[in-house]
């Protein structure tokens, strides 16, 4: 398969998750169309301001064998996507969302005050010590990696310790 | 590889010495100038038809009057050697005017007390020299001695009955040695607080700019992680060149790793201040202008 040249905007992604669900993706998005070992596994949820990253992380993560990611640049941007967020199994959240915004905390709460059951990962770049990243830490439903993550640990997350997918 | 152990720049007088040191000698000068312009006239009726010792004072009026000029002049930059010269220059003629005044109420057969003026100066200079103790134990060491020399030289002891001179002279000395030691101590202590304070206060500075520096670097160098690790997927054929890569990454990493050496350092005063580096970046570059501007001036 060959990878899609131009760069794919932010909230495509989302279509991306549910053209893949229903089975009615374009041929041009054929880079998540592909079959990969372990088959369908988990939709993810990642919330990230910066937007080439917000666009790796996705594409890492569909690489390792998530079935869809929903991405979004802004709290309200992933509220917009309340439904598909919602069922994603695992959220991926950068702490700090820019200057006087809500951050990923916020975010946090959100989800799991709407329901959201899944898995939880926090990451920040910023330094432990800062109140919204020790709030983070002192979550026990989540994890908090520190920027710049290994690869190999971000793809774990969306991998079995035996090497297979997450169903 | 030899090492260079960076020395410590030689401590800047700060603008607080200077400004203490001006305000001392500014006021010994001021109150010499009236207490002697007062004196020419007691002195005046005192010493009915000897013009010497208002002479003397009005010439310690004049070195006065050009002493505040001077003083005036240099307010903002006058160093505390210039003050600390000042206080000793208006000081040190008060040991003639004080030995002629002497030697003339001695010589006039009326009560007087002697000494009165040495016991005063050497409490003034106790409180007023500049922070230094070289000048103002000098200063009283000098006064102490001449009360001394006067009392003994002029026979007081045989002509006053006073038995507790000179010795109580003596202890207004070490009262105003106590006083100058009393001051320059806690001038000290202040000293090395503010320094503490400016020590600390640069580090949280650093620490901000550690900060912000790895946190504006993080989320590209997440980027470049996983640009790396979907390449190593898709592009085996440049493996060797991916390596180097992540060698470069492997670098960067471990260099914001050491930065956040700094974190503990911060004290962050609000769940709502800003994480947002740029911010932090434009604020220490405000700072840094300020500080500038301030030191060009």
């Amino acid at each position: 398969m060959t990878r899609v040249s131009k760069p794919v905007p932010a909230m495509m992604w989302t279509n991306v998750g549910v053209a893949l669900k229903q089975g009615t993706l374009p041929g041009s998005w054929g880079l998540y169309d592909r079959q990969r070992p372990g088959g369908d596994v988990q939709r993810v949820l990642v919330l990230e301001d910066d937007d080439d990253l917000r666009t790796l992380l996705c594409d890492l993560l569909v690489a390792s064998g998530a079935q869809a990611c929903v991405s979004a640049a802004s709290f309200e941007a992933m509220v917009r996507q309340q439904e598909q967020v919602l069922q994603c199994e695992l959220a991926l959240l950068d702490v700090n969302l820019g200057a006087r915004v809500p951050s990923g905390l916020d975010a946090y709460h959100w989800l799991r005050e709407n329901g959201f059951e899944g898995r939880v990962v926090f990451l920040t770049g910023h330094a432990r010590s800062h109140p919204l990243v020790r709030q983070a830490h002192e979550l026990t439903q989540a994890r908090v990696l520190s920027k710049p993550v290994n690869a190999k640990e971000l793809m774990a997350l969306v991998r079995k310790p035996d090497g297979s997918h997450d169903a | 590889m030899a090492h260079t152990t960076p020395s410590a720049p030689p401590l800047r007088e700060t603008d607080e010495q200077r400004a203490r040191a001006w305000w001392g000698a500014f006021f010994a000068t001021a109150l010499t100038l009236l207490g002697e312009v007062a004196y020419i006239f007691i002195d005046w009726r005192v010493h009915a038809g000897d013009l010497t010792l208002p002479t003397l004072r009005a010439l310690h009026v004049l070195e006065a009057v050009g002493l505040l000029a001077l003083l005036v002049a240099r307010r903002r930059t006058a160093s505390s050697q210039l003050s600390a010269g000042v206080f000793t220059a208006v000081a040190l003629p008060y040991l003639i005017i004080f030995a002629v005044a002497e030697v003339a109420m001695a010589a006039l057969g009326h009560v007087w007390l002697p000494l009165t003026g040495h016991r005063l100066l050497m409490l003034g200079i106790g409180m007023l020299a500049p922070a230094g103790l070289k000048v103002g134990l000098g200063l009283i060491g000098a006064f102490a001695l001449e009360s001394v020399l006067l009392w003994y030289g002029l026979a007081l002891d045989e002509r006053l009955d006073m038995p507790w001179e000179p010795w109580i002279t003596l202890v207004w000395g070490g009262t105003g040695c106590g006083l100058l030691v009393f001051r320059v101590r806690t001038w000290r202590i202040e000293q090395r607080l503010q320094k503490a304070r400016a020590e600390a206060e640069s580090l949280e500075r650093v620490a901000r700019l550690f900060l912000a520096m790895r946190d504006a670097a993080n989320t590209p160098l997440q980027s470049l992680e996983v640009g790396v690790s979907l390449l190593q997927q898709r592009s085996p054929e440049n493996a060797a060149l991916l390596v180097t890569m992540e060698r470069a990454l492997s670098r960067l990493r471990s260099l914001t790793v050491r930065m956040a050496i700094a974190d503990p350092l911060l004290d962050w005063d609000s769940e709502e201040e800003s994480i947002d580096a740029e911010e932090v970046l434009r604020n220490l570059e405000e700072s840094l202008t300020r500080e500038l501007e301030r030191r060009r001036h």
